[in-house]
C-alpha cells in the first residue's frame, strides 16, 4: 500500500526537477523499479493515476522498467538472477546473495520541453 | 517538441536526505536509534513496556510511537514509565513512518537527554522496509502465533534487519510454529541475523534482550 507514497515522491522529485531545469509540458515519466524494492509496478501505476490528479503532472504517463535482482552468491559463487520477491539463490538455495541490482527506485528519465528563454539570457550575461 | 531527458534521480531521495539528517542528529548526540518493526499484534508495545520497566532507571530511553489511528500505544508507554519521553505519531492512515515524520517529532526531542531511542513503527512487514528513518538498525519482531514462514513471505524486512526477536515463546507448542524453522527461514534470507527469544508475558528471555541493548549502547557510544 505504500505505492501511493512512492507515487507522491515521484511527483515531488519531477516537479523539483522541472523547476531546476526549466522544463515544461512533461508528457512521460520513466521509472526503474527493482525486483526486491518492495514496490509492485501494478499498484504503483494505479496509485500514480490517483496521485497526479490536480498536480502539474495530471496529463503525464508513467512508464515502468522492472529491474531484475542480480548478484553473486557468497555460498556457491554463481552469478545469479533472483525470482520476484525472493532473496534465495536459485542454484543452491542460500540467502547470501550479494545483490548488484534489484533495489532500484529511481526516476530514470522524463520527456519534456525545455523552455530556454530565461536561461539563454543568463548565459549571455555570464 | 518534447525530448527525453535522463535523470537518474532516486525516488525516495527526499526521504533519504531527511533520514540522513536524523542519523546525523542521533550520532551527534550519541543516541542509539532503533526502528522496531513487526506485524500488528506481535508485541512491539509489550516489549517496550518491559524494556522501560527493566532498564528505565539505568538508561535514558525515549520512544516515538507510530500508529495508524489512536495514541493507545503511546499512552501505554507513558504509563509504563516512558513519561514525557514518549512522542506519539499518528499517521492518519499511512501504513508506515517516513523520515519527514521523524524529523518533525525530533523538533520536540532533546536528544541530549537520551541514550536510546526506540521508533515503534506501524504494524506492517511490507511498507516500512522501504523507508529509512535514520536508525542505527532495524529490529524485527515476530511472534509464535504467526506463521514460521513469515521471513520467506516478507523477505525485504528480514533482510534489512540486524536482529529478530521471537516473542510469545510461552505459547510455543500450542500451534504448529517451530522455532527451528523460523530461525532457519530468517537466516536463509539474512545469514548474519541475530536472534533472541522472549516472552513478554512471563519475562523469559528478556535478560538476553536487555544484555543485547546494553552491548549495543556500549559499542555505539
Amino acid at each position: 500500500m505504500h505505492e501511493l507514497s512512492i507515487a507522491e515522491s515521484i511527483i515531488t522529485a519531477v516537479v523539483q526537477e522541472m523547476e531546476e531545469q526549466s522544463l515544461s509540458s512533461v508528457s512521460v515519466i520513466g521509472v526503474r523499479i527493482g525486483a526486491v524494492s518492495g514496490v509492485l509496478p501494478d499498484a504503483l501505476l494505479f496509485s500514480y493515476e490517483v496521485a497526479i490528479g490536480g498536480t502539474a503532472l495530471s496529463d503525464t504517463k508513467l512508464e515502468i522498467e522492472k529491474v531484475p535482482a542480480e548478484g553473486k552468491c557468497r555460498h556457491c559463487e554463481a552469478h545469479v538472477r533472483l525470482g520476484d520477491c525472493s532473496f534465495l539463490c536459485p542454484k543452491c538455495g542460500s540467502g547470501a546473495v550479494d545483490l548488484r541490482s534489484g533495489h532500484e527506485l529511481e526516476v530514470a528519465y522524463i520527456e519534456a520541453e525545455r523552455s530556454c528563454e530565461g536561461e539563454s539570457d543568463d548565459e549571455v550575461e555570464s | 517538441m518534447n525530448e527525453r531527458i535522463p535523470l537518474k534521480k532516486k525516488i525516495l531521495s527526499e526521504n533519504d536526505r531527511l533520514a540522513k539528517e536524523a542519523r546525523d542528529e542521533f550520532s551527534h548526540h550519541s543516541v542509539v536509534a532503533l526502528n522496531l518493526v513487526s506485524s500488528p499484534g506481535a508485541g512491539k508495545t509489550s516489549l517496550l513496556e518491559r524494556t522501560l520497566q527493566a532498564l528505565g532507571n539505568d538508561i535514558r530511553i525515549g520512544l516515538i510511537a507510530g500508529d495508524v489511528q489512536t495514541e493507545n500505544d503511546a499512552t501505554r508507554l507513558i504509563k509504563a514509565g516512558g513519561g514525557e519521553m514518549v512522542w506519539p505519531v499518528v499517521t492518519g492512515g499511512a501504513c508506515h513512518l517516513d523520515a519527514r515524520m521523524i524529523m518533525r517529532v525530533l523538533k520536540d526531542v532533546d536528544l541530549d537527554r537520551l541514550d536510546l531511542l526506540f521508533i515503534e513503527n506501524v504494524g506492517n512487514l511490507v511498507c516500512p522496509s522501504s523507508f529509512d528513518l535514520g536508525e542505527l538498525m532495524k529490529v524485527v519482531l515476530i511472534s509464535t502465533t504467526e506463521g514460521d514462514d513469515k521471513p520467506l513471505k516478507y523477505p525485504a524486512m528480514f533482510r534489512r534487519s540486524g536482529l529478530m526477536v521471537v516473542n510469545k515463546t510461552d505459547l510455543l507448542g500450542t500451534s504448529d510454529f517451530s522455532m527451528q524453522r523460523v530461525v532457519g527461514n530468517a537466516r536463509s534470507i539474512n545469514p548474519d541475523l541475530e536472534v533472541i527469544e522472549t516472552s513478554c508475558r512471563t519475562g523469559v528471555g528478556l535478560d538476553k534482550w536487555e544484555d543485547w541493548l546494553r552491548g549495543l549502547l556500549a559499542s555505539g557510544q
